[in-house]
């Protein structure tokens, strides 16, 4: 992990893989999954808040998806709950597939690359 | 005064010998929880439910806690809450009953029920217009096909239960945190309207509820470094103003940090402001968890608020049939053979007219997890084709589990692995229709040492 001393993440002039900065763990509710991302510092948690949107979780998903991404934060674990609506196709039993309750989903957005920050919106 | 409440089980289907290695450990604790009902579980249930009408519970826990260790936690004052009930509390509880007995122990069991609203579903909707809580499927969809429904119950029924004297409180369907709640709302005497208090009995509930996955387990950071050989079982000690510490046995694998119980935390929320159980709509966006050492986490802070005025109900029912078979393609190019393969049984879907109402085929080692959110690449060592469908009809999907094996003969080269499982069969999907009903007409039962 980088540190420039103001912990991992806080480089916003290169790419990073979330899974330098955070971690997580996802689940299901029916035919709703949620993945929470726990970021590893202060200023991983402002980066993920800048990049780590909505948006950017659903694009990841794509088809697997047939409702909405919605991302609450927990400011207390410097973490993010994405919760994804109509995602499991009927969840549970009725669900086709092999992750039929989204049990390795977080693995995925950990996955994700966020391209460098520039200007606006970096951290100081 | 502290009360210990210690996980032994985070799902039916958990390690069979967690209450061995618990007791083994040397670890105290004043409450042994056991949790067993995950939504998939419920139809599991029902079909054991159907074939024997003395089942439908968690035998798991008559089978390797009851039977093995009762005479243990009773010598040792362990009160154990568990919703091994299932949809059948009472026959659990009989068994339980049968085995204290056999071994000439003296305990007290009860039972909480009024969890189950599968008769009175329709009237109820008559009455109320049961809406549906994730989709737009109406009740009438669903009405004809249900096999039961059940409400999760809060934890001050569990609460009675041992404020009468239980030693072992045998639940249907309770919220799974109540499971932890209920003893310290009775040791504590926390009152309805303590919701930060009953927030902090949520979060430990919460937490513990999935046994080794706070203490190790499933672990996405560092996950290399953990010893994942006898990950220790958690134990969530409260203190009366609910504060809390989470610990491990001394001497277990696995890991107790602020990683890993944040993680569980998250762990199947949605709005994180306000986590709803009947008790209490606890808030997960206020408490602190600090590392204090020898595999510990100290958690404070916790907050919650006013419950809400309905029950969450899960109503499961009947919607068709699965099936799903595995065929093995090796290299070169195997993801291309099992793509091939994949059509074939597409096409003779479509030749023999069988019905179905969706086809997938996910490709093990490619994308069976991530889907598109896996990266493409193409030079696989082999590539397990997996294709389910499902439909109306048992006989086509019956019919449909022979298409498998003729491939190995007629399809793409190198393939092989059907001496594993023979033909796939088709099983009954057992569908759930999550709704709320309001609390009014839901009637908890506490029953205590009777049958």
């Amino acid at each position: 992990m980088s540190d420039d001393g103001n912990g991992p993440g806080a480089s916003p002039g290169r790419a990073v893989r979330v899974d330098e900065i955070a971690y997580g763990r996802s689940g299901d509710k029916a035919n709703t999954f949620n993945v929470g991302i726990i970021a590893e510092s202060d200023a991983a948690y402002r980066r993920l808040d800048r990049q780590l949107t909505s948006d950017r979780v659903a694009d990841l998903f794509g088809e697997l998806i047939d409702g909405s991404v919605t991302r609450y934060r927990l400011p207390n674990l410097r973490g993010f709950n994405f919760v994804a609506s109509e995602a499991l196709d009927g969840g549970g039993q009725f669900s086709l597939r092999y992750d039929s309750q989204g049990k390795t989903y977080a693995a995925a957005v950990l996955r994700l690359e966020l391209p460098p920050e520039s200007g606006e919106g970096r951290d100081g | 005064m502290t009360v210990r409440v210690a996980n032994a089980a985070g799902f039916w289907g958990d390690y069979p010998d967690a209450t061995e290695r618990l007791l083994a450990s040397g670890a105290e604790f004043e409450y042994l929880q056991l949790e067993y009902l995950a939504e998939v579980t419920m139809g599991v249930l029902d079909r054991l439910r159907d074939r024997d009408s003395e089942k439908g519970y968690a035998t798991d826990f008559v089978e390797y806690v009851v039977a093995e260790h009762l005479a243990e936690l009773v010598d040792r004052d362990v009160r154990v809450v568990t919703n091994a009930g299932g949809l059948n509390p009472s026959s659990c509880a009989a068994r339980v009953r049968e085995h204290a007995a056999e071994q000439g122990v003296d305990v007290t069991v009860a039972t909480v029920t009024g969890d189950d609203l599968t008769d009175q579903l329709d009237g109820l909707h008559a009455q109320y217009g049961l809406e549906p809580f994730e989709d737009d499927t109406p009740y009438e969809d669903v009405a004809d096909d249900v096999v039961t429904a059940a409400a999760y119950l809060g934890a001050f029924p569990v609460a009675a239960a041992l404020d009468r004297g239980a030693d072992v409180v045998i639940t249907g369907r309770v919220v799974d945190p109540a499971l932890a709640l209920g003893p310290l709302i009775h040791e504590y005497g926390w009152g309805r309207e303590q919701y930060d208090r009953l927030a902090a009995g949520i979060v430990a509930g919460h937490l513990i509820e999935c046994g080794t996955q706070v203490s190790g387990g499933n672990s996405t950071r560092e996950w290399e470094a953990i010893e994942y050989d006898d990950v220790g079982y958690p134990i969530a000690a409260v203190e009366s103003d609910g504060e809390m510490r989470l610990a491990k046995p001394d001497g277990t694998g696995g890991e107790v940090s602020r990683a890993t119980v944040a993680q569980q935390l998250v762990y199947e929320i949605g709005d994180p402001r306000a986590y709803l159980t009947p008790d209490v709509a606890a808030d997960f966006t206020a408490p602190e968890i600090t590392d204090v050492g020898d595999d510990t986490v100290a958690i404070t802070g916790c907050e919650g608020s006013a419950p809400p005025d309905s029950y969450k109900v899960s109503v499961h029912f009947e919607n068709g049939y699965r099936v799903a078979g595995n065929m093995l393609y090796s290299r070169p190019d195997a993801l291309a053979k099992a793509k091939r393969a994949a059509s074939v049984i597409e096409t003779r879907i479509e030749d023999r007219g069988l019905s179905v109402w969706d086809t997938r085929a996910e490709f093990v080692g490619h994308d069976a997890a991530h889907g598109p959110a896996a990266p493409d690449r193409d030079d696989h060592n082999e590539v397990l084709l997996r294709f389910a469908a499902r439909g109306p009809e048992r006989e086509d999907l019956r019919r449909l589990g022979t298409e498998f094996a003729p491939l190995s003969l007629a399809g793409p080269p190198s393939v092989t692995g059907l001496t594993d499982s023979g033909r796939p069969r088709p099983r009954p999907i057992i569908d759930v229709w999550p709704t709320l009903v309001p609390k009014s007409v839901v009637e908890p039962e506490v029953s205590v040492g009777e049958r």
